[in-house]
């Protein structure tokens, strides 16, 4: 059997975590460094943890703190950004990251995508994208005139090698016919949430993978408490005191 | 000290953070030649297998695996590593697998998502020496292949059909779980191969 994700999400800027406000920091010492935030969310319960880079700064710092990350997890790290080419997809992957996200772009098309998966394999490379509903059932990506039917991309990402996808909707109250539509995919569909991430039930008993959800919000045990209520399946202990 | 194979192909930076955290040493080793004198060597990796193949021939791993296990070195393959270890593999059916590991590699599936990459239930099939009271838990697997369950299998999971998460056959072990990254489950079941294999923890390292 398999648990369903839990994965906190946090925005990174030049390596540093964007704390936003009314977030409570009090869980660490330094809330704009990666890896203490790594080693909390895991004894919190993390299935994975993934970073949300929205500028990435100077690449070798950029390295130091991934590697920093990695070494201080004990569960799946995956990172999502956009990369400046094949050098610097390789680079992150090689200092720790887990799966890298190819970050959405208005235009659609990645052109790494596929040398990342002939290079590094499907489970390390996967895309997130951000789908709007338009009218009744119908789910849209992409700008202008690259936009384009949502679950015909989703196919298509899978048939590029994609080993998983980091999908926001748009309005999240959409969500779950949307993830029982792309239930035929056969990879993995986190559903990527803004809102408070015990809402996500619907999504994944609508057959979303996983949740991914802002991790200032609370701690993932309290995310599992909620869902678990809902029947679906937690890997079990969530938190390491608990071993 | 333990030996990881550097072979272009794994996750060296969260296998050594785990190894840091049990306080363990370590050293990577491109070559043989650069291998500790003692101790486990692992083998861990992920990504396509027909790369691996050739990157670990390259670099003088592939003839020299049997030697040391031939020799009595404890060996741990970890996810790829394993299937490297196996006979063979749909994967890369043209090519032989180093087999220390009996068994074939196959594709996941069909009707599971491909690549499995979540945390599935595990269950041990039998006692074995080095996990004398373990009967399983949940672990973190990445990966399309698994090698096919046997008697000797000493642990499956379930992901469209049963899969070998573990093996062990003499001082070899095969994991197909990413156990570094199996939370602390995980570690403790890293910890509890490396003690069976014979490494021993730095006083005063790990935490």
């Amino acid at each position: 059997m398999d648990a369903k994700w839990v994965i906190p999400a946090l925005t990174l800027s030049c390596g540093r975590v964007a704390v936003p406000d009314g977030a409570d920091p009090s869980r660490l010492l330094d809330p704009a460094r990666p890896a203490p935030w790594a080693w909390v969310l895991e004894r919190e319960g993390a299935d994975g943890v993934l970073f949300r880079e929205r500028s990435p700064g100077e690449p070798g710092a950029r390295c130091v703190w991934i590697r920093a990350a990695a070494a201080a997890l004990g569960v799946p790290m995956a990172l999502e950004a956009r990369f400046q080419g094949w050098a610097d997809l390789a680079a992150m992957l090689e200092a720790g990251a887990d799966r890298v996200f190819l970050a959405p772009s208005g235009a659609l098309e990645d052109p790494l995508l596929v040398p990342g998966v002939r290079a590094f394999g499907r489970d390390r490379v996967g895309a997130a994208l951000d789908v709007r509903l338009e009218g009744e059932g119908r789910w849209r990506v992409g700008e202008g005139s690259a936009a384009r039917d949502a679950l015909e991309w989703m196919d298509e990402l899978e048939q590029r090698g994609a080993g998983a996808l980091l999908v926001r909707v748009e309005p999240e109250g959409a969500a779950p016919p949307l993830f029982l539509a792309a239930a035929r995919l056969s990879l993995t569909v986190l559903f990527q949430t803004a809102a408070a991430p015990a809402l996500a039930a619907e999504a994944l008993l609508h057959g979303a993978d996983g949740v991914v959800y802002p991790a200032q919000a609370c701690p993932a045990h309290q995310v599992k408490t909620a869902l678990v209520s809902h029947g679906l399946p937690m890997r079990q202990p969530w938190t390491r005191e608990t071993v | 000290m333990i030996t990881l194979v550097d072979f272009g192909h794994e996750n060296h930076v969260a296998l050594e953070g785990a190894l840091d955290r049990l306080g363990y040493t370590h050293c990577r080793a491109a070559d043989p030649d650069r291998a500790a004198p003692a101790g486990p060597v692992v083998l861990a990796g992920a990504g396509p297998l027909a790369q691996a193949c050739v990157d670990l021939k390259a670099r003088g791993w592939w003839r020299e695996l049997p030697h040391l296990v031939a020799e009595g070195r404890p060996l741990l393959g970890v996810n790829l590593g394993l299937h490297l270890l196996a006979e063979g593999s749909e994967e890369c059916p043209k090519g032989a697998g180093l087999g220390l590991v009996p068994g074939i590699v196959r594709r996941l599936g069909p009707g599971a998502r491909t690549p499995h990459w979540g945390w599935t239930q595990v269950q041990a099939c039998r006692p074995h020496p080095m996990l004398p009271d373990w009967r399983g838990g949940w672990l973190f697997f990445a990966h399309s292949y698994a090698l096919e369950p046997c008697t000797e299998t000493l642990a499956v999971a379930v992901h469209g059909r049963p899969f070998s998460a573990m093996e062990c056959r003499g001082r070899t072990v095969g994991l197909q779980a990413r156990l570094e990254r199996s939370g602390a489950p995980g570690l403790d079941l890293l910890a509890r191969f490396l003690e069976a294999m014979g490494a021993e923890p730095e006083p005063g390292r790990g935490n």
